[in-house]
């Protein structure tokens, strides 16, 4: 029987250190087709996941293709040779231990044959809507082309999740990610589509209203917002957050760059009135093509970007760039902590913390996910290097073939495989946590953290499950990757 | 014996930081190092690691003062033992391995010229913990400086980042104005409270009238006076020369061609001129020339 933890008074308030994190899950639950922790949330003393599966598997037969030889993963060419079916796992922080307490349900798919109704859990919050007798625990979807739209579960009692209709989105959304209460309603948007062709975009929704509910039980949603703002070059508003008693948006804009807007004023008519902060990228331009993540801290929002598909958006061809981190004032004043220098109409910008884009790695393609936790702020990065041997060489940027030809492949990869975690308590001096993917170069990302009177949960995705390419003597061939699978790691300073 | 304070002499690149060090380290109390680069990384092992991966000679200062202060020499011999001397204290802070070399040379005081500081919030909050130190700024008119900057770095073979403007350009435009922003206002925002540890000087200035200005220095650092004070043209130093194969910099190479300061008259351009390293006809930025006019240049043309 596992011993009873019981929360102890810590020092959490000093920053917490590569040595403060210990593993609490690997290898995906057990199963190295769990690659994303894709959704988390703290609810009634008790952490979830929601996981996304198999994706490298779902890749290789949506379109456009990646150009990977050979494919990183042992993946069939039927994707529904594997149970893609997405989970829900619970972790008591007492037991010390993990439970299953979903796992999406097969139906008949539209063409015949079963299909995992849900094959992604995208986003999870706590939220009490009008006709919810308490706080309840909401998971937004995704749901493979040959079943129906996502809809969103619901949870009241900690075990059950029911599905619960979803907005008014037509069939071409495949799934949504955030929701974000905002003044007694719950909002979200379209994040990925797919026009029945193969043609399918995890990052990039059909439309880009927001839809706001107070009852999502009963499925009441109307839209917060105009599509796109109004502007068809906004493809997806993909992120929210609140701040400053307004609602924050950021869009993917693959023409000029994200931009993110914030409601203005204190009217709650739907739809809200809207405010642009940034537009162009923060006057990067299209390498700062997506806003992908969003976190208030010590009286500014933080703001994370990204190019679409790890740091290259290879629909529209823009990239390979690595990410910046910016912060947003109450008055609509922007700094520019990491990232590269400009000129702006804004005024000129330089990175306040020193830090090139990718915090000076240009591996790193996203700024993923940011949380406070007893009074700093933890930024977690998506690192692409060890993709490289897959990659076509013909295709890559010539300062990564500079260091290529510096270093080897494998001293690359010791160097900068694996993501980064860092803190920091005043958004201008940061400190590493880890810079190498918690010493698992697989752990790709940190895909979300959880703040907890235990500590704070971080969460990865790990993509390299269960069976890797592996070059032997100039040959290929898979081998099962005891390190694959997304891991969670809780961190707690003595 | 009392050990005295170091003096860091802090700027950008191409603004004659190690010759004014030099000049100011011409005294028999005082003695010019190179670029040692030691406020870049936390401890001895992640300098070591830093400067191996490095293709640029940022640590060739150290270990040459090294292999001189353990060796007397500089040869592939000594800087491998000046190399493995610090792989023995690889777990100790960059910090104290200055401090060690405080102490080694005392009383002399070290007279070090530092391009890197400026760069990185890190840099400096290192530099801040150790205490015993003077900072003297030491900042170039900006319209000449980024001219410079710009003819210089247009025959690298490659262009750092840091000296291009990134917006809405994914590769980015040559323009060092940026660069001698960020630099200067950090360096300032940082040290200027120290009160009387902080000294900012402009470069045309000092060119004026070389030997006036260093006594004038001098001064304001309460360094004391003596008797038999160098002229500032008799420069002697094995760091303003090329070291040996195995560490051969230390100081930018300009400086090692030319390390005198040659006095000349001032010919400021007025702030609001063209920055015509750009091709797209602006003007230096607002920002640059707020700050500038707050480092004590004029906005309108000095002759």
């Amino acid at each position: 029987m596992a011993a009873v933890a019981q929360p102890t008074p810590r020092n959490d308030h000093l920053g917490l250190g590569t040595d403060d994190f210990r593993l609490i899950c690997e290898s995906g639950f057990g199963d190295g087709h769990n690659g994303y922790a894709h959704s988390i949330a703290w609810f009634e003393g008790r952490l979830y996941i929601g996981t996304t599966r198999a994706t490298f598997t779902m890749l290789k037969v949506n379109l456009p293709r990646p150009d990977w030889k050979p494919w990183p993963v042992e993946s069939p060419d039927d994707r529904e040779a594997i149970d893609r079916r997405a989970e829900i796992w619970c972790y008591d922080p007492a037991a010390q231990s993990w439970t299953m307490l979903f796992k999406a349900p097969w139906v008949e798919g539209k063409q015949g044959g079963r299909v995992p109704r849900y094959v992604g859990l995208r986003g999870m919050v706590v939220f009490q809507g009008a006709s919810d007798a308490k706080p309840c625990l909401y998971v937004s979807t995704w749901s493979p082309i040959t079943t129906d739209p996502p809809d969103i579960l619901r949870c009241e009692n900690g075990t059950d999740f029911i599905a619960v209709p979803r907005p008014p989105w037509d069939e071409s959304v495949r799934s949504f990610r955030t929701l974000q209460p905002f003044r007694g309603r719950v909002h979200t948007t379209p994040t990925g589509s797919n026009t029945g062709d193969g043609q399918a975009q995890e990052c990039i929704g059909s439309e880009s209203t927001i839809y706001a509910s107070s009852d999502v039980q009963n499925a009441i949603w109307e839209p917060a917002s105009a599509d796109g703002f109004g502007d068809p070059s906004n493809t997806t508003v993909f992120e929210m957050a609140t701040f400053n008693g307004q609602l924050y948006a950021g869009t993917v804009n693959p023409d000029r760059g994200m931009e993110v807007w914030r409601t203005d004023g204190d009217s709650d008519t739907l739809p809200y009135r809207w405010k642009r902060v940034l537009s162009h990228g923060a006057w990067r331009g299209k390498h700062n093509e997506l806003c992908l993540s969003m976190c208030e801290f010590k009286g500014a929002l933080y703001i994370g970007t990204a190019i679409v598909n790890g740091g290259y958006h290879r629909r529209f061809q823009i990239g390979p760039a690595a990410a910046e981190l910016l912060r947003i004032w109450p008055d609509d004043s922007w700094d520019l902590l990491v990232g590269h220098s400009r000129l702006t109409p804004d005024g000129l910008r330089y990175p306040l913390s020193g830090y090139a884009p990718g915090f000076d790695n240009m591996f790193g393609g996203y700024i993923w996910r940011m949380a406070e936790h007893a009074g700093h702020l933890y930024i977690g990065t998506y690192c692409w290097i060890n993709m490289l041997p897959y990659f076509p060489r013909h295709a890559w940027p010539s300062d990564v073939l500079t260091l290529l030809r510096r270093l080897g492949p494998e001293e690359l990869n010791r160097l900068y495989g694996g993501c980064d975690l860092w803190r920091t308590a005043d958004g201008v001096h940061f400190e590493p946590v880890t810079r190498s993917g918690f010493g698992n170069k697989y752990n790709w990302g940190i895909r979300n953290f959880a703040s907890s009177p235990h500590g704070l949960f971080v969460a990865t995705s790990n993509v390299f499950g269960p069976r890797l390419a592996v070059e032997r003597n100039a040959q290929w061939r898979y081998e099962d990757n005891p390190r694959g699978g997304l891991e969670v790691y809780l961190g707690q300073r003595p | 014996m009392s050990t005295p304070p170091i003096l860091i002499v802090a700027g950008l690149r191409h603004s004659s930081v190690g010759r004014v060090a030099a000049v100011l380290a011409q005294r028999d109390d005082a003695v010019l190092m190179p670029e040692l680069n030691l406020c870049m990384a936390d401890t001895i092992g992640a300098w070591l690691l830093m400067v191996e991966r490095s293709q640029d000679t940022l640590g060739h200062g150290l270990l040459r003062v090294i292999a001189r202060q353990q060796h007397a020499e500089e040869s592939r011999e000594s800087i491998d033992a000046a190399r493995n001397w610090l792989w023995r204290r690889s777990d100790r802070s960059t910090m104290s391995v200055l401090a060690e070399l405080r102490q080694q040379f005392a009383p002399r005081r070290l007279v070090i010229p530092d391009l890197n500081l400026g760069w990185r919030p890190n840099y400096m909050h290192a530099l801040a913990g150790f205490s015993h130190f003077q900072l003297l700024h030491v900042t170039r008119h900006p319209v000449l400086h980024c001219r410079e900057l710009s003819r210089r770095l247009a025959q690298d073979y490659f262009i750092a980042p840091e000296w291009r403007d990134f917006c809405d350009n994914p590769g980015g435009v040559l323009d060092p104005q940026i660069a001698w922003y960020r630099v200067h206002q950090s360096l300032r925002a940082q040290f200027a409270s120290m009160a009387d540890d902080y000294l900012h000087l402009r470069l045309e200035d000092l060119l004026a009238a070389v030997e006036t200005q260093r006594k004038h220095i001098w001064q304001a650092l309460n360094w004391p006076a003596l008797p038999n004070e160098k002229r500032p043209g008799e420069i002697e130093s094995p760091f303003l020369q090329p070291g040996c194969e195995a560490a051969v910099g230390g100081m930018e190479n300009e400086i090692m061609r030319e390390p005198r300061l040659i006095q000349e008259p001032r010919r400021d351009p007025p702030l609001n001129t063209r920055a015509d390293w750009r091709t797209d006809k602006r003007t230096l930025s607002r920002e640059v020339q707020t700050l500038a006019q707050q480092l004590g240049y004029s906005a309108q043309a000095q002759v």
